[in-house]
């Protein structure tokens, strides 16, 4: 089979996680825990007496963790520009906190390194890195066990083969402003900053007297380790840049002989099918499908047929593809559904798909008999 | 001025002074309540060395040690002592932490309504049945002191709950 693909743009697909349930970091810190006992007794002949404990007072203390998830997979073409990694990053503390954003383009476990790598936020406006939207180079606020898409938008280097393979890695660190830094009456309450990064978190050193929040990083270390450590308010992953086409084709054959068995004899009809499967993010333009046929068997004409692996195939969108489909100048020798995008010329079955935007899943079947 | 101050001072000791011996004149039985946390370090050859200070860095998860000493300072030996805690707000309450000596331990997942053994606790479920309760639902504990507690004696009980 020869195949003719080219791979001229690519979209981005979106990774959102929904908030997890509430209060899974914990009590909001600077809450106060109180605790005391009462105490029942007789003494002598006496009555029942009862004696209170004093009450015991202490703050709930500021843990500092984030989570960062990568390990998703953006399919490339070499030369690519803008090309968007996914990442999420979660507040596990117990206060909302800013976070900081840098990106590792320089992992050495990897053919190529990105270049121009920039990272953005989601704005949660329009689903996906939109440049003209998502800007916010740090996320603003994060309220407790809350969860933001984060993108790593990079350039890939020209001259990679195909399967080459290029990792990014993100570091998200938390920050914030507390009132008071040390000292009597430094409560350290969390004090929102929106629209302006907080400071660099220092963890408390020793123990701040009560009522004073201490501040206390318990993040375990990510994958980008020269960057980011235990306890260091840092959480780091990695994503991947996958050089190739995201167009996968198989091709099944079905043989029906004149008696209704499968045997491969003369005048069985053997039927084809080509399956194309378009994954990830994304989209491939002017796509066209040739098959050319071997010898010793011949086309059953009007046999073309294009339809969708899954869903219906209506005005040009296959599942949640699209399909633009255009028609050719050349006129068809065979025609099939509508428009005459199938073709069948020098012994070749061949369809034009047009562009195509993932995930989109078309097959294409068409009928031949053997000599 | 020194002396108006001196004064000032002597007054508001005794005016404190008095204030503390009116609530406690009468309670015979003298009740502390602490809140600890256990550090634990491993030496060398293994073995583990635990540790209680104050609460110091008390964030979620931080397993607290509180311990209620209770002291006879009347003089006549105490007897139907029924020490009652709920479990502070905030946290909740670690499954068989609960310790005291010669004691009778019970608890309550209703806000102290009823008290009982954990296997005799229930609450109503999801379903409107009967269940019994997960010792990190309960909200009381209770010791009942067995026997006497003469004059000048002390003795305490504890328990430990995880912040939320």
């Amino acid at each position: 089979m020869d195949l003719r693909t080219r791979l001229l743009g690519v979209c981005v697909c979106l990774w959102l996680l929904s908030p997890q349930s509430s209060w899974a970091a914990g009590v909001l810190s600077g809450t106060p825990i109180f605790g005391s006992a009462s105490v029942n007794y007789v003494m002598g002949a006496s009555p029942v007496a009862t004696a209170t404990s004093n009450t015991i007072s202490f703050v709930v203390d500021e843990k500092v963790n984030l989570t960062v998830v990568g390990g998703n997979i953006t399919n490339v073409i070499s030369g690519a520009t803008l090309q968007v990694a996914t990442f999420t990053v979660t507040n596990n503390s117990n206060s909302p906190l800013d976070f900081s954003l840098a990106i590792n383009s320089t992992i050495a476990a990897d053919a190529f390194d990105p270049t121009a790598c920039n990272a953005y936020v989601e704005n949660g406006v329009t689903a996906g890195f939109q440049s003209g939207q998502d800007t916010a180079t740090f996320i603003d606020e994060l309220a407790v066990d809350t969860t933001k898409t984060v993108y790593a938008v990079c350039n890939i280097p020209l001259g990679q083969a195909n399967t080459n393979t290029g990792q990014v890695g993100l570091v998200a660190t938390a920050q914030g402003n507390f009132t008071g830094v040390t000292g009597a009456g430094a409560l350290h309450a969390y004090v929102p900053t929106p629209g302006t990064l907080g400071a660099a978190l220092t963890p408390t050193s020793g123990v701040e007297s009560q009522p004073n929040v201490d501040i206390v990083f318990v993040d375990i270390q990510g994958s980008e380790t020269a960057l980011d450590t235990v306890r260091d308010a840092k959480h780091s992953a990695r994503d991947t840049y996958s050089v190739g086409p995201a167009l996968v084709l198989t091709k099944s054959v079905s043989v029906v002989d004149p008696k209704g068995t499968a045997v491969v004899m003369p005048g069985a009809v053997m039927t084809y099918t080509i399956n194309a499967t378009l994954t990830g993010t994304s989209a491939v333009n002017n796509l066209t499908i040739a098959d050319p046929l071997p010898a010793n068997i011949t086309y059953v004409p009007g046999s073309i047929q294009v339809a969708c692996g899954s869903g219906t195939y209506a005005n040009g969108v296959c599942g949640t593809g699209v399909i633009t489909s255009p028609q050719s100048a050349a006129a068809k020798t065979d025609t099939n559904m509508d428009a005459d995008f199938a073709d069948f010329t020098a012994n070749t079955v061949s369809v034009s798909l047009g562009n195509v935007a993932a995930p989109a899943n078309v097959v294409i079947t068409f009928r031949a008999t053997i000599n | 001025m020194r002396i108006a101050r001196l004064m000032f001072t002597t007054m508001l000791l005794t005016l404190l002074s008095g204030y503390s011996l009116a609530v406690q004149a009468a309670d015979d039985i003298k009740v502390t309540s602490i809140a600890e946390i256990e550090i634990v370090t491993v030496g060398k050859d293994g073995k583990k060395t635990f540790k209680r200070t104050p609460p110091g860095k008390a964030i979620p998860g931080t397993e607290v040690i509180f311990t209620n000493i209770f002291e006879n300072v009347g003089k006549k030996a105490a007897s139907n002592i029924v020490i009652d805690n709920p479990i502070p707000e905030n946290t909740f309450f670690k499954a068989d932490s609960a310790m005291g000596k010669d004691t009778v331990i019970t608890f309550s997942a209703d806000g102290g309504k009823t008290l009982g053994l954990p296997e005799k606790i229930k609450l109503k479920g999801s379903d409107g049945k009967l269940r019994i309760a997960q010792p990190n639902e309960y909200t009381h504990i209770r010791w009942t002191y067995k026997g006497q507690l003469a004059p000048g004696k002390s003795s305490e009980v504890s328990f430990r709950a995880v912040i939320k």
